[in-house]
């Protein structure tokens, strides 16, 4: 009797796993480890919900595949007038959305309307629009409360940019909900070339084609039928997947494991530079760190190449100024600092510290290896200086208490930090980390950064139409920024993606990092 | 029986009472502002304090509490500053998978567990008995991640016999919603591909989660049953002549019990615990990964209800256990 439990048993074990097996030609499944905390465009501002939002919802205007150049989306055309307040978009004909109701002015306008109503998450970035309304059926229009240069840029950003279906959001709207939030943060209804399925929270999302996309698919090479995101968390196990292929993309392999996966011949990896940037801020307003020949000293005492060799193992390139290399308006002329330690001995001298004899708080956030790693640095370097260091590790809710407020004798000497741009330009780092406007706890110049000239240079650039203007203020600031050291730029992570190589078309986007254009990839399986 | 159970119950509302109390004083007390946390770092102020209203984060802390604790009466535990969404809906999805991971798990090690002991008990000193012991101390000694991993490349990548996470085939439409447990909405609705492919998905992270308590339990009840298979009722039963069969399961096991079932009541409770780290290793949508959100982004009503649920569970088991004791052992309930 025994032994027949035993076999059953094991004969159970075994049709389980065999007849689990289904076939998933024409599916594109992608493991990543970042799972969104809502799927509503209009609220969601994180890079988790990226890949779905790229092809569920299509804006205006979007990032060309590869660079960071604005191209027609859905939107064929548009003109500014010429005090950059009245901007006007012509859309294309015949776009309709998953739900098969028309995508036409007036579903645009209900989009940033609802985007401005909600006033969470990305709605910033939309505070100079006055009012958005509908022209005719394929013209919308955006009244702005002061001219906008980058409105073209932050149109092609994905956070709160994608159209929504309002007859999708009428139909779960309700008097407590007038927007359907609840509704549309678990739900998609845009008018991409994918569709939503469903998302199982903790699992995944699931995609599939939409046959009516108003592009068509005749003239693609396009066969991937449905795409499943799967949220693996451990990058181990996103490495397993893909060797076995039952992944198709790993978004999130580790630094080792990258190594390992050169040697796999079927196995495409594709690293570029991000432009996720990754700073040490100064405490610039008190402290022995207000003086900006301390800044200057601690700058060129830092081991750079050490930093990217031994900490980033190769896997970052160093900053060149406080904004992202290759972007338009990025100061390409400015140095890139290297490890001297005489210059910073001289320039501590200069400053009443030809001992060092002091020390610096050095706080960073949990779970950043690579900052703790370059506090270590930073201490062994400073070491030889006479400064102590003291590292301070904290959750980011913490790390935020202790750094954005109004009082600079409370915040630490120098804190790591990192930055992502919500939309490619140069301003996009520059205003809310360094314009004095921008001090705790309204923003993001954490370190207490006030420069006059360089507040002028941002206010003109911010407001400035003359692209070639605009650039030279953005420049000149960059400059400014450098000179006066508020921090120090340190470096810029790549993004790591790895594919099975039957995965063909795809392109790495800088600024969708987690986003793949769909619409222009296919399995040859 | 009644005024036993009726006190118990009774702590047991005090203790979840005061559980919330401590949880909610320090969800509030702790450094970080949840508000701009959930904003963003880009947020204006006026968003940082339009979150704060909504969330009635700008209350004096005792009147938060008071409007949190009719809330709750109400079984509505707010929304979730990271999702947006109310926290009940997000714990229906995440809750759930973790309840029925847990309660295979469970299954395991009580059907596996307690007849292993036994085994090796009545088999003292035998190679069942030394096998039986190897075991234990291996799944005793190997960390649950460990565990997690090691089958993992065995049985999926190697062997190739189960997938390596996820509650159910993405390729099959999950089984109608009735309970949300996979395993059983499957059953009642007969879909049978459904059932195969989530018992095919539990296996290994119910396997892992389990194999730490199933070798805690087969100890003790390997030292449960010796000590009793010493006393002088068992040689007189053995004297009499009736079955091993009886000995072991009408006049060993009641006695044998009290320890087994304290030790299973810890183990329930601290499978809370591991499956955390299971749910990461198999990609179960569970609970785990959802309060590690909650905590990492202060989302003060998550990390509420997510403590209360896991209070609630522990002292739900800590009830049934100081129950089952009364039934067992009459004179607990008198005492």
């Amino acid at each position: 009797m025994k032994k027949v439990t035993l076999l059953a048993t094991l004969f159970v074990v075994f049709a389980v796993s065999v007849l689990g097996q289904v076939p998933r030609e024409k599916t594109l499944i992608i493991a990543t480890g970042l799972q969104p905390s809502t799927l509503d465009i209009g609220v969601g501002y994180e890079a988790a919900a990226i890949n779905v939002n790229l092809v569920v919802y299509e804006r205006l205007v979007r990032y060309s595949p590869g660079s960071v150049a604005v191209e027609p989306e859905l939107a064929q055309s548009w003109k500014v007038s010429e005090d950059g307040k009245i901007w006007e978009f012509k859309l294309f004909p015949g776009i309709v959305f998953h739900d098969g109701s028309p995508c036409d002015a007036e579903a645009v306008a209900f989009s940033f309307q609802r985007v401005l109503a909600i006033n969470l998450g990305p709605a910033w970035m939309f505070e100079p629009v006055e009012k958005v309304e509908a022209v005719d059926d394929l013209t919308v229009r955006f009244t702005l409360k002061r001219p906008y240069p980058e409105f073209l840029q932050v149109l092609a950003n994905i956070f709160g940019t994608g159209i929504v279906s309002p007859t999708a959001v009428r139909a779960h709207a309700t008097p407590e909900d007038p927007w359907a939030q609840e509704w549309l943060s678990t739900h998609m209804v845009g008018t991409g070339p994918y569709k939503f399925i469903e998302w199982i929270k903790g699992e995944h999302i699931i995609l599939e084609k939409f046959e009516n996309y108003w592009k068509g698919w005749a003239n693609t090479k396009n066969n991937i039928e449905r795409v499943i995101i799967r949220y693996i968390t451990e990058p181990a196990v996103q490495k397993m997947l893909l060797e076995k292929g039952d992944v198709d993309i790993a978004r999130h392999i580790s630094v080792d494991d990258w190594e390992l996966l050169k040697g796999y011949p079927e196995i495409t990896l594709v690293e570029e530079p991000s432009m996720h940037a990754t700073y040490l801020r100064f405490n610039c307003a008190a402290g022995p760190t207000a003086d900006v020949r301390v800044r200057k000293a601690i700058r060129a005492a830092f081991d750079y190449a050490g930093m990217i060799q031994y900490v980033l193992r190769g896997h970052a390139i160093q900053m060149q100024g406080a904004a992202a290399i290759g972007l338009p308006c990025h100061n390409k002329a400015l140095p890139i600092p290297a490890q001297d330690l005489e210059l910073a001995r001289k320039l501590l001298a200069e400053a009443g510290y030809p001992h060092g004899g002091f020390m610096l708080d050095y706080v960073y956030e949990s779970g950043h290896e690579d900052r703790r790693r370059v506090g270590e640095i930073l201490h062994a370097c400073l070491a030889q200086l006479g400064i102590e260091l003291r590292i301070i590790e904290l959750p980011w809710p913490d790390l935020w208490e202790r750094v954005c407020v109004p009082d600079p004798d409370r915040v630490p000497a120098i804190v790591a930090n990192g930055w992502w741009p919500d939309y490619a330009d140069v301003i996009n780092y520059l205003y809310p980390m360094y314009h004095s406007s921008q001090w705790p706890p309204v923003a993001f110049n954490i370190g207490f950064y006030k420069n006059e000239k360089v507040d002028a240079l941002l206010d003109a650039a911010a407001t400035e139409l003359d692209p070639a203007k605009r650039c030279q203020y953005l420049q000149e600031a960059q400059a400014l920024i450098y000179e006066d050291c508020p921090d120090i730029d340190l470096y810029h992570l790549t993004t790591r993606v790895a594919l099975r190589s039957w995965v063909k078309g795809y392109v790495y986007s800088p600024i969708y990092t987690e986003g793949f254009y769909l619409y222009d990839m296919w399995l040859e399986k | 029986m009644a005024s036993f159970f009726i006190r118990r119950f009774g702590y047991t509302v005090i203790t979840l009472f005061g559980l919330t109390l401590i949880t909610f004083i320090l969800t509030r007390v702790v450094p970080g502002d949840p508000a701009r946390v959930a904003a963003g770092p880009q947020a204006r102020q006026e968003q940082v304090e339009q979150i704060r209203k909504l969330y009635k984060l700008d209350e004096p802390i005792w009147v938060q509490y008071v409007t949190y604790m009719k809330n709750l009466l109400r079984g509505d535990f707010g929304k979730s500053l990271w999702s947006k969404r109310p926290v009940i809906s997000d714990l229906a999805a995440y809750f759930i998978p973790t309840v029925e991971l847990s309660l295979f798990a469970s299954f395991l090690f009580l059907v596996f567990g307690i007849p292993i002991g036994i085994m090796s008990a009545v088999y003292r000193d035998t190679f069942i008995d030394h096998v039986v012991r190897l075991f234990a101390l291996v799944g005793i000694s190997f960390p649950v991640f460990m565990t997690g991993l090691v089958l993992q490349l065995v049985f999926y990548k190697i062997l190739g016999w189960f997938p390596s996470g996820g509650r159910l085939d993405p390729f099959l439409i999950p089984p109608q919603r009735i309970t949300g447990f996979y395993l059983l909405d499957s059953l009642i609705t007969k879909n049978w591909p459904a059932l195969l492919s989530s018992l095919h998905h539990i296996f290994l992270p119910g396997f892992t989660l389990a194999l730490g308590s199933l070798a805690v339990i087969s100890r003790m009840t390997r030292a449960s049953f010796l000590e009793v298979f010493g006393q002088d009722y068992i040689f007189t039963a053995r004297a009499k002549g009736l079955a091993e069969r009886v000995v072991i399961f009408k006049h060993a096991l009641k006695n044998a019990a009290i320890p087994i079932l304290t030790v299973t009541g810890l183990q329930l409770g601290s499978l809370l615990g591991g499956v955390l780290l299971v749910e990461i290793i198999f990609s179960w949508p569970g609970l785990g990964s959802y309060a590690y959100t909650a905590v990492t982004v202060l989302d003060v009503n998550a990390i509420m209800a997510i403590t209360l649920i896991s209070g609630l569970v522990y002292t739900v088991i800590n009830l049934f256990v100081d129950l089952m004791y009364g039934v067992i052992d009459p004179r607990i309930r008198y005492a």
